[in-house]
């Protein structure tokens, strides 16, 4: 009996979302044909979903690694890339590469955007944890939040008015709050075809670099939060940071590190952005530093592997609902799917789901 | 007698930066809200039991309050306007303004002083503040210093914050997408009384309408995120934020086949058997789409007429009955049985659930009344508005009625309202005003004493406090939370509990060092 | 927790001081103000509040969005409006008038966008403002229809340099009862120097179709301006036998759009158009569409007055060549006479090249302060009606009146395209 009501219940469901799937472009005969009729397209789109995707990750590591150990949605966090991205775009400008000059000529100027871009970033993520949110560590636990918010409001103001600075970076532009073109550094061979493969999908040398720089990082967070010694401090502060503090770790210093490391890692993904996207704006961070944090709760929070695992599902997901629904209609079936999945995994995707004490 | 140099001071400070930045008559006004705060203030928590002691107390900070007004009315009349480059006033002018604002100050800081001698100080208090809120756009019409406009819009806000309150403060559900609701809200007012639909309702109807399908809505989104907790109820919360906004930006060609006929027609190859239920001759525009739905019907009153948007006063005493209802309504609801109920399951839900609440009907009524006060927010917006937008609802504006909600202090109603006027005092009406005086400063005074001219470009073009709002605004969100991190007036709650941490703490810390 | 002793004296301490500041600091600026104030306005009157406005100044006010996304262009049109007031030294009338002009944002902060209860409350500040004769906005036209109503009652006049939705002028282009719903008092107020939808919409589908371009793709940025343009071109465009592969909104926060032209290039377009602005992400598009593999001589790219400014072939770079714009006049660098000099000011007082917003704010400007050296005196229904009268208007847009509804009789658009990093003006284009 028991079994029949829920049999009614899901065909009833699958009903509804056929009857009312369309207006939001789930046309489900439509769809199947058309990825019958060309299954490359399905292919490329995963290849770009997935590109997407470990950008999202790189970002969302940053929020996941601070959520982590102080359980702060730091906000500012997807600003704090933004402005790494304009460190970016500054350091290349100086170099005065030209778009698509070759790769000889533009490593350097690369080389140096990552530094400056990561020590930059950093150096403020550390600033901001200083004087934002140290002073209300002891605070109610929505205290650093809107302290967060705050932050971020800041950061695209400074956004902003850096991208007026054309006296100083002429690569700005005339305008200071218009998107700025950022040199296309990459080079851009298409792998598929330089191994001789015929075929409409096109997998290229730069979505390539960005798949291994998303998965150098991680794999090198990984082994630093658990191999190394800073790392084990880390999380044994997440952890407990009374316990932390008495066993002779300075608490204070190991969130400072956190801060310092997410900051890097916005400043390198800021740079990595501005080279595959190749524009840079102050209003980027916003939506981007969204995405990466609905990334990082769909893996479940303070999981690197599951932060990957969240970007990389959102960023498909945007391809393909791109493709075969419709771009109205992405943002809504993304965060749609995001609350079904946590409807039926309230840990997120490889979250612990934490046992109650009792 | 220090605290009472602090509220003068704090105040104070305050009414001189208002003063400085507005100029004109808001000395007057500031000066009389001020006042009865400062003397307010002054008398809390003390033993005033002469008629007498109770009004020297407040005429004492009242006259401190308004002595910083006299300083900025004539720092603003005869400083800053000439070099912010606005025109000239009248020599008197300065001093009338200052005079009064420094009157008017000492006045009502005396008399608030006075009443809080009285028995029944509460009632006073009540009193007093009822008149203020209702001659404050009278008084704000005569000194010309246009704030009524922002007071409506702050009210909307304190009401939505008032709403999303319950959720986060009393059940301590943290929700991201509160906005949601109040786009249903608006809507349902644009669907029940725009010619969208065709359907042209009573507003007096429509409001408590809007009200209720809101309140479904709640049920209805908040029902997927029982099970969840802390970030990831946070986060589902932001998705139906994102979602609802999407849905009504893209409702604007609906055009429904039954999908068994039409899985028929197809194999069939007969499309005339696909079975077409909404939309078939044309495709049904509900939302309008980014264009909104404009017009919305205005609310009627016999006497008044149609309220119009030209006249602030019907809406503004609109809005102020409404806010004091919901502020009723839900002061009641916290004392409830049910209030208690969300306090239990905010300070250990497995506890509450033990001691036979029943957690799935508790949180989903936080999120059903919540709700509800956005609905109603979001029924006289539209009406006051007149159009509704869907990129009106989108993320930010959740962030910012949260940030009131927090700011203020959790769960603490008078906290929340405080919170709410703060932020939106800010947004609206301090710091654009602010950046139009910091330019005016600039370029009547200091930028043309930059003698490289090229340097002077750069400064022209580049340093313009105009877009320096986002900046100021984080300041004053980053400072204000460092100043209260438990929030302006913290729930006793709330209070105790981290008391009773430092209390706790204290011993030791004392003992290592 | 106080002890009165200590602080009591403080407090008399402080309130002398405060007092005696007080006293010096109004003595002197009141000295200091008797010897440099001898001007007609400064009679002490003060017994009314609202008598500050002295009889010989009138204040144009701009309504825009100076906060987020929109500021690139709006900063642009206030730019062309502040070059009037300099070039005119702020007075008409031989000088008798002097012109005050003040930027009101109808964004905020927190929104960082157009926000419509700020509009409104504009809109009255603007009406209660006695000194207030014109409004020189929005920018949006969804704020256009929210702000019309107001100052109409108020007989004051509206000019906007950006709103192009038709439905608020044309009768019978718009839906229900526009226009005339925003029209309370019967009596037109509002003006617009940039052509609506129904014409740039058309201009450049047929524009599209002489250059042989047959397969269409469009993209809008889902706003009221983009979306308008983009229906009005798809409309067009079947008329005249293009074919429309699809009609896509973009997220216009997304930071990239890879996914969606990579459905697009399986469709094989010959043109990809964007009704929408550059600020909604027009130059990322144009990367990714290249990114993606469509070169620029298969597929081209095309655009409203939204996308013709400088800052969108900044945000594009090396890959902005070849794009198309269409825009509402003839651009600055082709002009004659007057508008040469205009062009040739912007260039050397902002130092960059004017932008298509650059000239609507410019012209919009003209056209009020012209008008108001017309009646000269702080008379708003004269004022409207002269600004509605405007015929024969010889600004930098070329020679314009406006028509019974107050469009802008302006039906000679520009076709450009991008060559060497600048916009270059290509054709002349007839809506028709």
């Amino acid at each position: 009996m028991k079994q029949w009501q829920s049999i009614l219940l899901y065909c009833g469901a699958a009903y509804l979302i056929l009857l009312l799937g369309p207006i939001a472009g789930l046309d489900i005969p439509r769809i199947v044909g058309e990825i019958a009729k060309s299954p490359e397209v399905l292919i490329q789109q995963l290849l770009v979903g997935l590109v997407n995707g470990a950008i999202i990750a790189i970002i969302a590591l940053g929020y996941t690694l601070v959520y982590g150990i102080i359980e702060l949605i730091n906000f500012a966090h997807g600003d704090l890339y933004m402005l790494g991205a304009f460190a970016s775009l500054s350091m290349v400008g100086m170099f005065n590469v030209q778009d698509g000059s070759p790769l000889q000529a533009g490593l350097l100027p690369m080389l140096a955007a990552l530094v400056v871009s990561s020590v930059f970033c950093a150096g403020l993520n550390m600033l901001a944890e200083r004087y934002a949110y140290r002073p209300l560590r002891n605070a109610p636990r929505l205290a650093p939040l809107i302290s967060a918010i705050g932050v971020s409001f800041i950061f695209i103001n400074v956004g902003l008015f850096w991208g007026g600075l054309r006296i100083l970076f002429p690569i700005m532009g005339a305008n200071a709050a218009a998107p700025k073109s950022f040199p296309d550094l990459l080079p851009r061979i298409d792998i598929l075809k330089a191994l001789g493969i015929q075929t409409s999908i096109t997998f290229t040398t730069k979505d390539l670099i960005v798949l291994v720089v998303a998965i150098v990082l991680m794999v090198g967070l990984n082994l630093f939060v658990n191999y190394t010694k800073p790392g084990k401090a880390m999380r044994a502060t997440a952890q407990n940071r009374d316990a932390a503090r008495i066993m002779g770790i300075n608490v204070n210093q190991i969130i400072a590190l956190t801060f310092l490391i997410g900051g890097a890692l916005a400043g390198a993904a800021g740079l990595l952005v501005g080279l595959y996207n190749n524009t840079v704006v102050f209003t980027m961070g916003f939506t981007a530093g969204l995405r990466a944090f609905t990334a990082a709760v769909l893996g479940g929070i303070g999981n690197i592997v599951g932060a990957m695992l969240g970007g990389v599902l959102i960023g498909v997901l945007s391809a393909l609902s791109d493709q075969y629904l419709s771009s109205r209609w992405t943002n809504a079936w993304v965060f749609a799917v995001l609350v079904i999945i946590l409807a039926f995994r309230p840990g997120g995707l490889l979250g612990e789901n934490v046992q109650e004490k009792v | 007698m220090l605290q009472m140099i602090r509220v003068g001071g704090g105040l104070g400070v305050i009414a001189a930066l208002t003063v400085l930045i507005f100029g004109g008559w808001s000395s007057a006004v500031i000066g009389w809200l001020l006042g009865a705060g400062a003397g307010l203030i002054a008398c809390q928590g003390k033993r005033v039991s002469t008629l007498l002691g109770g009004a020297l107390l407040g005429s004492r900070v009242g006259f401190t309050l308004g002595g910083w007004i006299l300083v900025a009315a004539l720092l603003e009349g005869f400083l800053l306007r000439r070099i912010s480059g606005q025109p000239a006033v009248p020599l008197l002018q300065p001093w009338l303004a200052g005079l009064l604002g420094l009157g008017l100050a000492g006045l009502s800081g005396t008399v608030m002083g006075a009443l809080q001698s009285l028995g029944q100080r509460i009632w006073a208090t009540r009193g007093l503040l009822a008149i203020g809120l209702l001659l404050f756009p009278l008084v704000d019409r005569w000194a010309a210093t246009k704030w009524t406009a922002a007071v409506i819009q702050m009210m909307i806000f304190i009401m939505l914050a008032l709403g999303l309150n319950i959720v986060v403060g009393f059940a301590g559900l943290l929700d991201l997408g509160y906005a949601a609701f109040f786009a249903i809200g608006a809507y349902t007012t644009g669907f029940l009384s725009s010619s969208q639909l065709g359907i042209q309702g009573n507003f007096w109807l429509v409001i408590w309408a809007s009200a209720a399908v809101a309140a479904l809505f709640g049920v209805i989104l908040g029902a997927p995120t029982l099970r969840l907790r802390g970030d990831y109820l946070a986060i589902v919360t932001l998705g139906f934020g994102e979602i609802i906004p999407v849905v009504f930006r893209n409702l604007t060609s609906i055009k429904i086949y039954e999908p068994i006929s039409s899985l028929v027609a197809t194999i069939a190859n007969r499309p005339e058997l696909a079975l077409c239920l909404v939309g078939c001759v044309k495709p049904l525009n509900l939302t309008g789409g980014e264009a909104g739905i404009n017009p919305i019907g205005r609310p009627y009153l016999p006497g008044i007429g149609e309220f119009q948007p030209t006249n602030d006063l019907p809406w503004y005493y609109l809005i102020l009955v409404l806010l004091v209802l919901a502020y009723f309504i839900i002061g009641r609801l916290r004392d409830s049985r049910l209030g208690r109920a969300w306090t239990a399951i905010r300070e250990d839900e497995l506890a509450a659930s033990a001691m036979g609440i029943n957690l799935v009907k508790t949180k989903l009524l936080a999120f059903a009344m919540g709700a509800t006060f956005s609905g109603f927010a979001g029924a006289f917006y539209a009406a006051y508005i007149s159009a509704i937008f869907p990129s009106v609802f989108d993320f930010s504006v959740s962030v910012i009625i949260l940030c009131m909600v927090i700011l203020g202090g959790l769960g603490n109603m008078t906290g929340v309202i405080l919170g709410g006027i703060i932020i939106m005092a800010a947004d609206r009406l301090y710091l654009p005003q602010l950046a139009q005086v910091l330019k005016g400063i600039l370029t009547t005074s200091v930028f043309p004493g930059v003698a490289n001219p090229q340097l002077r470009d750069f400064l022209a073009t580049s340093v313009d406090p105009i877009q320096m709002r986002l900046l100021l605004f984080g300041l004053t969100l980053v400072i204000m939370m460092i100043v209260r991190p438990e929030g302006l007036v913290p729930d006793a709650v709330h209070q105790a509990e981290l008391h009773q941490v430092e209390a706790e703490l204290l011993p030791q810390e004392v003992k290592s060092v | 927790m106080s002890s009165p002793g200590s602080s009591g004296p403080l407090n008399r301490r402080s309130l002398i001081a405060l007092t005696l500041t007080t006293l010096a600091i109004g003595v002197l600026a009141s000295a200091c103000q008797e010897t440099t104030s001898s001007g007609p306005g400064s009679s002490p009157t003060g017994s009314a509040p609202t008598s500050t406005t002295a009889g010989n100044t009138v204040k144009i006010v701009s309504s825009l969005p100076m906060t987020g996304s929109s500021l690139g262009q709006t900063q642009t049109i206030v730019n062309g409006i502040k070059q009037v007031l300099e070039e005119t030294n702020a007075t008409v009338c031989d000088g008798k008038l002097k012109i005050e002009f003040e930027i009101m944002d109808d964004a905020t902060a927190a929104a960082g966008k157009w926000d419509p209860a700020q509009v409104t409350s504009n809109a009255n500040k603007a009406v209660s403002d006695s000194s207030v004769v014109a409004v020189i906005g929005t920018f949006n036209s969804g704020a256009a229809k929210l702000a019309i109503p107001i100052l109409n009652s108020a007989n004051v006049v509206m000019v906007s340099p950006a709103n192009t939705y038709p439905g608020l002028t044309k009768p019978g282009k718009g839906e229900g009862k526009e226009p005339d719903v925003y029209y309370p008092n019967g009596k037109r107020n509002y003006t617009r120097v940039v052509p609506a939808d129904d014409l740039q919409g058309a201009a450049g589908a047929n524009w599209a179709k002489s250059l042989g371009l047959k397969r269409v793709f469009i993209l809008d940025d889902q706003e009221l301006y983009g979306k308008g343009i983009a229906d009005i071109f798809e409309q067009t465009g079947k008329k005249i036998g293009l074919e429309i592969l699809g009609h896509e909104g973009i997220d216009a926060k997304a930071s990239d759009y890879k996914a969606l032209m990579t459905k697009i290039k399986a469709l094989n377009p010959d043109l990809i158009y964007f009704g929408g602005i550059t600020q909604n992400n027009a130059g990322q598009l144009v990367k990714d569409m290249r990114n993606v593999g469509m070169t620029p001589d298969q597929v081209k790219f095309m655009g409203p007055d939204g996308i013709f400014e400088q800052a969108l072939i900044d945000a594009a770079g090396k890959d902005a060549e070849g794009v198309l714009a269409t825009f509402g006049g003839v651009p600055g660098s082709q002009l004659q006479g007057a508008g040469k000099t205009w062009y040739e000011n912007y260039k050397k007082k902002f130092n960059a090249e004017p932008e298509a917003y650059a000239a609507y704010g410019y012209e919009a400007a003209s056209v009020v302060v012209k008008a108001i050296g017309n009646v000269c005196k702080n008379d708003r229904a004269a004022i409207r009606d002269a600004v509605l009268a405007t015929k024969d208007f010889d600004g930098v847009l070329g020679k314009w009146s406006f028509d019974q509804y107050g469009d802008t009789t302006l039906s000679t658009l520009s076709g450009n395209m991008v060559k060497n990093g600048k916009y270059e003006f290509s054709q002349l284009l007839k809506a028709e």
